[in-house]
């Protein structure tokens, strides 16, 4: 009877994914996009259902672009920018911004920097006045930049009591060892150091117009909108442009062990590599690849070592594109006793992929959910905005969505074989496990080069 | 000078008035069986929401098996004859669709967003369940079990959260809103499978619910799919429960507690107000906004910046089909007592009711407002929720086009005459939570 069932409910399941693949797209409807005098790209999305406008100002530089010995300097920057200007004193901005129904968040990533802004639609123009003041005349007050900074540094308080994110951080910050990126894990003691003086020098440094991006989205005239941001961006002038130099990460040559001695239960663990990445085939196949193997709920490690075997508590993959370098990783926290063995277990689930062709349901139930995920997880825009934004970071065109859309609807069995095998890695990934040394070095010690690191005050320090 | 500022203001206020329509094209149908049906078409991206919406929840639990409703949201789950238990979710899941459901007093509400190529999978998931839901013991049981541990994580990890629930139990005559939500310990212990059932059957009946869709749908072709997989669900009378409309209790209570996290004094206070459908709402929901919404609000203004007495401050009204209450919670400043604190907030209450507040800010505070309400529109769920409160709290969906207008129009002496109505001292309930070492 049971078996009767179960084949019943898989029959209506290939009812309705029946013509999945062939109807999906992601047509942006009402785009325009054009270039202001200053060199400052603006692109238009009108939707004219709610009086809200959204807008989305994006700068190219991150916190790799911090001044050494000032790390958290980008970040401290985006969170005061806010706060007031010569023309507008801090209370006084406060109250005008409130005033206005201006809603605005920050976000700082190591290769650029975002605002997220949402007002009624006809408080538009002030709005950007007050921008333009900001953008010319901040005075990044001293009481408010006081303010963040403890702001700030109770959330890293916070954050490096977290084991898993300890644990992450440890990973980047030794898989983009002596690069900028790494100032993406800024200190107390450098935050402590930042003046309004510094963040003045950013923002007049990387701040510009031929820096940036303006996504406006909602209800507007966009004859009427284009006059009032060259209006509102008037006496903002283009400079020359600053990147940080990046150098790409330094490849391993086996695998690297390195175990934080942290009095945990169950050990966190990250593993991974890096790579660049050039065009949006390859990318569009890394997405489909991470899917495959611990992207969602259905993918391979999550089955195996969570749901079936439960020797995880949680086990899952990912992969962060960057400017100049991206990386895939795999994260979980496992039994100390299972550690070795899912460890081994991921890398034996890359070299299955790598040496023979993917079977056709797998590739094709992957593809449905990847497609469904991305549709879905984007028709919320803000989290479509900065996916956009993360496109033309990375030099692609304004049909990204489309395209990434496309190729992963006919990525063939042969394209995945040959992606990961260009990508991925069976024996020079970075590992990094935090636990308890006792419980868990046996597990890890013919893995590969070990390094053990214990913490004193506040930092890491090498086991001689 | 001051005339000018005040024709100004008018000026600005009336403007704003003129920009708040809406122009969703909503469309409401009504089933033979009762089902009540609301589609919105928004064709951004290739994505729906559907929502269903039954017209129960906490309120109607019975004295001694309170949780009753919290459990029957896990329970809708357990699947049918040809869906597996969770397979509601697996299904949705496997096309990159997100399954989320919750439960208030007054209702229990089930969403999905997903590929709009799916849209009759969500659809046939929802009439399974409506029509035919299998309820296994196991599942029962192993639900119970969950929803305790989660009762106990609660507890032990929000210390504030318990305060909340006192407000209610001592605000609240009426038992349906007194209890909460999520029901105590020992009566969700007491809930057996046939409670389970026969709440199932008396109340999930699509006479006492509402479809709603919102996305990427043509409206001719997804009322013919709706009526096709739900129109033949057989629907039985269901008697709703009447939404408690008096009963409060007034005063204060000290409560003393060793818990973990709580090294200083707080107060909850607790104002009778009128129901969400209530005109005065809306005036309501722009004194929030007017007195706790951001560090430039009056009560955050006044307690944390000015007298630095106050750590922290926050203040809701507090959304029901009956009665309700604006509820704040005041956290002190280390060696704060709670007299003092009770004293600064009373003298701000009091002198807040007993004057006419400035133009300014109701204006900043309806501006706040407005971006806020507008920015829950931003997708479909977004719409798809507030298209549910509306159909439960005013049973008309077609308001969500012109709600908006009602808070803007709100001015200072709705705000004076409202405030001085509710905002009395001798009208609220006051709870003071003393940390004990």
């Amino acid at each position: 009877m049971s078996f009767h069932k179960g084949k019943l409910f898989l029959f209506l399941i290939l009812i309705f994914s029946t013509n999945f693949l062939l109807s999906q797209s992601f047509e942006l409807k009402n785009i325009k996009h054009f270039y202001l005098s200053n060199k400052l790209k603006v692109i238009l999305i009108q939707e004219r259902d709610t009086p809200l406008c959204r807008l989305r100002w994006v700068v190219f530089n991150g916190e790799s672009s911090s001044f050494p010995g000032l790390e958290g300097l980008a970040t401290l920057t985006a969170r005061t920018f806010f706060k007031g200007s010569f023309l507008f004193p801090e209370s006084q901005l406060s109250r005008l911004l409130s005033y206005y129904g201006v809603k605005i968040s920050s976000n700082v990533r190591e290769d650029k920097t975002s605002f997220s802004i949402s007002l009624p639609s006809r408080n538009l123009e002030r709005f950007l006045s007050i921008l333009n003041d900001l953008l010319l005349r901040n005075s990044f007050p001293e009481n408010s930049l006081n303010e963040e900074r403890n702001l700030i540094i109770k959330e890293l308080r916070k954050r490096n009591e977290d084991p898993y994110f300890l644990t992450y951080s440890f990973f980047y910050q030794h898989l983009f060892r002596k690069t900028p990126y790494t100032r993406i894990f800024f200190t107390e003691d450098s935050l402590r150091k930042i003046t309004s003086q510094n963040c003045l020098t950013f923002l007049k440094r990387y701040y510009i117009p031929n820096n940036s991006l303006l996504f406006v989205v909602g209800d507007f005239e966009v004859e009427s909108l284009k006059k009032i941001l060259e209006k509102g961006f008037e006496g903002w002038t283009e400079k020359r442009l600053f990147y940080p130099y990046i150098p790409s990460p330094l490849p391993l040559k086996e695998n690297l062990v390195l175990i934080m001695d942290l009095p945990l239960q169950d050990p966190y663990f990250f593993m991974g590599n890096s790579f660049p990445v050039t065009n949006i085939e390859e990318r569009s196949g890394l997405i489909l690849l991470n899917e495959i193997i611990g992207g969602s709920d259905f993918s391979r490690i999550r089955l195996k070592y969570k749901e079936s075997l439960g020797f995880c508590n949680f086990i899952e993959s990912g992969i962060v594109f960057q400017r100049n370098s991206s990386f895939f990783f795999v994260s979980g926290q496992c039994r100390s006793d299972k550690l070795r063995e899912v460890i081994t277990g991921v890398s034996m689930e890359i070299k299955d992929l790598k040496e023979k062709r993917i079977e056709e349901k797998e590739l094709q139930s992957s593809k449905e959910y990847i497609i469904g995920d991305m549709l879905v997880r984007n028709s919320d825009p803000e989290f479509f905005l900065s996916t956009l934004e993360d496109a033309i970071l990375l030099g692609y065109s304004l049909d990204y969505m489309d395209k990434v859309l496309k190729e992963i609807e006919s990525f063939s069995r042969d394209n995945l074989l040959s992606i990961v095998n260009k990508y991925f890695k069976i024996d020079s990934n970075l590992i990094v496990v935090a636990g308890r040394k006792d419980l868990i070095f046996n597990y890890l010690k013919d893995l590969g080069k070990i390094e053990i690191y214990f913490k004193i005050n506040n930092s890491w320090e090498r086991e001689k | 000078m001051k005339i000018f500022k005040s024709l100004l203001l008018f000026i600005l206020s009336s403007w704003s008035l003129l920009f708040s329509q809406l122009n969703l094209p909503i469309n409401h149908y009504i089933l033979r069986n009762g089902l009540k049906v609301v589609l919105l078409e928004d064709r951004k991206l290739p994505v729906i929401t559907l929502a269903v919406v039954y017209h129960t929840g906490s309120r109607d639990d019975p004295v001694g098996k309170t949780g009753r409703a919290q459990l029957m949201q896990n329970i809708m789950f357990s699947g049918t004859e040809t869906v597996p238990p969770m397979g509601h979710f697996a299904m949705i899941r496997r096309y990159g669709g997100v399954v989320n459901a919750f439960v208030t007093e007054d209702y229990i509400i089930f969403y999905q967003t997903l590929p709009s190529s799916q849209m009759k999978l969500a659809l046939w998931l929802e009439s399974e369940r409506m029509r035919n839901l299998k309820i296994e013991n196991s599942f029962f049981m192993r639900q119970k079990e969950l929803m305790i541990a989660e009762i106990r994580r609660k507890i032990e990890d929000e210390p504030f959260a318990e305060g909340f629930l006192k407000l209610n139990e001592i605000s609240f005559l009426n038992f349906s809103y007194a209890h909460p939500v999520m029901g105590y310990i020992e009566d969700i212990e007491n809930i057996e499978l046939e409670d389970i059932k026969s709440y199932y059957l008396n109340y999930f009946q699509p006479a006492n619910a509402w479809l709603i869709m919102v996305g990427d749908i043509d409206i001719d072709s997804s009322i013919s799919i709706i009526k096709e997989f739900f129109e033949q669900i057989p629907s039985k009378e269901v008697k709703l429960s009447k939404p408690p409309l008096e009963g409060y209790r007034r005063g204060e209570l000290r409560m003393r507690t060793f818990k973990k996290g709580i090294y200083q004094n707080m107060i909850y206070a607790g104002y009778p107000i009128p129901p969400r459908s209530s005109p005065e709402f809306y005036v309501l929901k722009v004194i929030e906004y007017i007195l706790v919404h951001d560090k430039n609000s009056i009560l955050t203004r006044e307690l944390i910046t000015k007298r630095n007495i106050v750590q922290e401050i926050t203040g809701e009204v507090e959304e029901r089909e009956g009665s309700s209450l604006f509820t704040f919670f005041i956290l002190g400043r280390p060696g704060i007592s709670s007299e003092m604190l009770f004293a600064h907030f009373s003298y701000q209450m009091e002198k807040f009711s007993n004057n006419v507040v400035g133009a300014w800010e109701v204006e900043r505070a309806k501006n706040a407002l407005e971006t806020d309400y507008l920015d829950n529109l931003r997708d479909t769920e977004g719409k798809a929720l507030a298209l549910a409160r509306l159909c439960i709290y005013n049973e008309s969906p077609h308001m969500l086009n012109t709600e908006l207008k009602r808070f803007l129009k709100v001015n200072q002496f709705d705000v004076y005459r409202v405030a001085k109505k509710y905002f009395d001292k001798d009208n609220g309930v006051f709870l003071y939570v003393i940390p004990q070492r």
